[in-house]
């Protein structure tokens, strides 16, 4: 399979990255501060999405939308 | 203009997306707390009058020391200190005891404000706080027991929507981005697609699928624009051709086959011309049978050599419904940046070109701005037309047809003239080509047939007995009603139908064996004589000579000038006039220009002959005084 072209620039890159890592430590540790499962889920669901942006600097919604900040 | 589209279409979904999802989750906030905090009040009120109702049966018991009560019930705070304080007011027989702690509190406030009735419970609202009440009493209300606590689901709601909701508007407004995006990404791609097919439906031809004229336009602009700056130094590098294509007699296809026959060869013509051209040359349809090639970087030469492919493709016979169809093509050349720096004259100069490609059966012609003066006056000419017929600025010259035995005028050929009121006397070779091409080809060839055959009944009433030959065209042999108008002209003028001789043109009744059989077979029963016309010079086939049933056969002209000096043609016109002499018909050549010529005709045996030497064609009055001095000296 061809590997998708990167679309994120590196300050969208490490926004992503950031708010990735957030959302995943309060989708798993923040038990106590949101209460609640559901929430928590997609929190985590979220946060994996832009922590995979993170890593290999491409986007899905970007690519569908055609957008690219790469550049 | 699309990616302009895209862009404000994706700001506005953006921008719409979000709002709704700042409407929902506002809404959904506000529903949420509100729910909440009433769940939460009703949960605290009912909790609290229960402990109201155990405190005040240990009340009624402990009696007569309601201050050692007051003081023993703090331990009602000790055990929960989660929760507020509760304040408790005892009134016993009109003495109020209370809590400390309630000092704090505008309890005389509270307790005027709360309209307690004894054995009820509820909320007020004092100084923007929130409280719940119970109160107990006795029967004869000696002794109450009112306990008071600020609520605290208010606190507790805002916590939950801070933490909770907060975090989901979070997540629903970046979900809103998402698909805002996603969705405007689609919708533009479709309105895209849409707008491509629009384009290409504005800028094609749904036939062949080739580009159309606007296209064309818009390319060659363009080209010219960009190469502005480069011709403003004066390069060599700068040029370009633009070819104009036009079938040869492409409508008798339509009209004879059907169009849907013509559609396919014109599909298959298109496809065979893409064949042939490179990547750097466009080939657009324009209209009917016209194609354009326009190749940028091209010079006239390589031009001249593309358009001469062309003309080879197209002989190559085309199989269109288990038919083979033989088509030719005139081609106009018109090279940038000589003959024009815009696509409209680049067009007009091909154009010129083409006719006078067509006019001269020469297949290619390269545009030349010496002769352009006569094309602008066959653009004037095309324009007049109909006015010219209107005002009967058509006339008939006579050229007279001698019987080579004995010298007698025996008929004439009328040959049309225009009279046009500037340009003078006209030649038909200026006008019949676009009188065929304007579609008033019938209207024109019954006037002239009129002119005709009023002029025979005129000369019959002076005594003179000349058959006279109208050429006509092999568009009017498509003409149904055409026999029944010429029965109805003989028979009105008095006429009888063998002083009419109809003539075709040999390459013109050529070309659909069936039709002009028909046709001629049709006039031959209203008993006009027939006659085909320069034999010998078009795609002549000796089957046609036995297929048409036709009187006079006319041998072309080329064939008579170089007889005394080519041996060959000598032979031909001998074997010709041999062959149709045979066949039973009569025949008559023309062109003649010497009496040398017309010696060895009637020595080969020739039945008429026509040309210079006996008489130019010559208008009627000139004709009388003619005819009477050549058939008096014999």
């Amino acid at each position: 399979m061809k590997m998708p072209r990167k679309n994120l620039s590196t300050v969208d890159r490490t926004l992503r990255g950031l708010v990735g890592i957030i959302c995943c430590y309060f989708g798993v540790f923040g038990g106590d501060l949101i209460g609640e499962p559901i929430v928590e889920g997609i929190l985590l669901v979220f946060g994996l999405l832009n922590i995979i942006s993170l890593l290999t600097g491409w986007c899905m919604v970007y690519q569908a939308a055609n957008i690219d900040t790469s550049k | 203009m699309t990616h302009h589209t895209g862009s404000s279409l994706r700001a506005r979904l953006l921008i719409s997306s979000i709002g709704i999802a700042v409407v929902v989750s506002a809404i959904f906030i506000v529903v949420a707390y509100r729910l909440t905090v009433d769940l939460g009040e009703s949960t605290e009120l009912e909790s609290l009058e229960i402990q109201t109702e155990m405190l005040f049966s240990q009340l009624q018991h402990l009696q007569p020391d309601p201050e050692a009560f007051v003081t023993s019930a703090n331990y009602l705070d000790s055990g929960t200190s989660e929760l507020a304080p509760i304040y408790l007011v005892i009134n016993i027989q009109g003495e109020i005891y209370k809590q400390q702690s309630l000092e704090n509190y505008p309890y005389k406030d509270l307790l005027i404000s709360a309209d307690f009735r004894p054995n009820t419970s509820g909320i007020i609202t004092v100084s923007e706080k929130r409280f719940i009440w119970a109160q107990r009493s006795t029967l004869d209300e000696e002794i109450s027991l009112t306990l008071i606590r600020p609520t605290e689901s208010l606190d507790l709601a805002l916590q939950y929507i801070v933490r909770r909701l907060s975090v989901t508007a979070f997540l629903t407004f970046w979900i809103a981005l998402w698909s805002a995006l996603v969705l405007s990404a689609i919708i533009v791609r479709r309105i895209e697609k849409n707008n491509e097919e629009l384009a290409f439906m504005a800028t094609h031809d749904p036939l062949t699928k080739l580009p159309n004229r606007l296209y064309l336009i818009d390319k060659v602009n363009h080209y010219t624009s960009s190469t502005k700056g480069l011709l403003m130094k004066s390069t060599q590098d700068v040029k370009g051709a633009l070819l104009m294509i036009d079938l040869d007699r492409f409508k008798e296809v339509n009209d004879t086959l059907g169009h849907a026959m013509g559609d396919e060869l014109l599909i298959a013509l298109a496809n065979r011309f893409r064949e042939k051209l490179t990547d750097s040359c466009l080939l657009v349809r324009t209209g009917g049978d016209e194609f354009i090639i326009w190749c940028k970087d091209m010079d006239a030469d390589k031009a001249l050599l593309v358009a001469n492919q062309i003309i080879q493709t197209c002989k190559v016979p085309v199989k269109v419904n288990n038919t083979f169809l033989e088509s030719s093509a005139s081609i106009g050349i018109a090279c940038f940046p000589q003959h024009g720096k815009d696509v409209d004259t680049l067009v007009k100069c091909a154009d010129v070109a083409m006719y006078q490609a067509k006019r001269q059966h020469q297949g290619v012609k390269l545009y030349d701005a010496a002769s352009d003066n006569h094309s602008i006056l066959r653009v004037k000419l095309r324009g007049e037309l109909s006015n010219a017929l209107k005002h009967k600025q058509f006339v008939l010259y006579y050229q007279p047809k001698i019987e080579l035995t004995t010298g007698k005028v025996v008929g004439v050929e009328a040959l049309a003239r225009w009279e046009h009121p500037q340009e003078g006397l006209i030649p038909p070779n200026d006008f019949i080509d676009l009188i065929e091409q304007s579609g008033m080809v019938n209207e024109f060839s019954r006037n002239v047939l009129l002119i005709a055959i009023k002029q025979i009944s005129e000369w019959m009433d002076q005594g003179l007995s000349l058959t006279i030959a109208v050429n006509i065209s092999p568009y009017n042999l498509l003409d149904p009603e055409l026999t029944p108008f010429i029965a109805t002209l003989l028979k009105t003028y008095q006429v009888p139908a063998e002083k009419l001789e109809i003539e075709l043109t040999e390459t013109a009744s050529m070309i659909d064996i069936q039709t002009t059989r028909l046709a001629f077979s049709k006039l031959r029963k209203s008993g006009v004589k027939l006659s085909v016309d320069d034999f010998g010079t078009g795609m002549s086939s000796l089957a046609y000579l036995k297929e048409l049933d036709v009187d006079f056969i006319k041998i072309d002209r080329s064939f008579i000038i170089n007889m005394s000096n080519d041996e060959r043609d000598k032979t031909i016109v001998k074997s010709t006039i041999n062959l149709i002499n045979k066949l039973g018909r009569y025949s008559v050549a023309e062109g003649i220009e010497t009496s040398h010529q017309a010696r060895q005709l009637e020595a080969m045996g020739c039945d008429f002959g026509q040309g210079f030497y006996f008489a130019k064609p010559m208008p009627e009055t000139k004709l009388r005084e003619y005819v009477n001095k050549q058939n008096h000296q014999r």
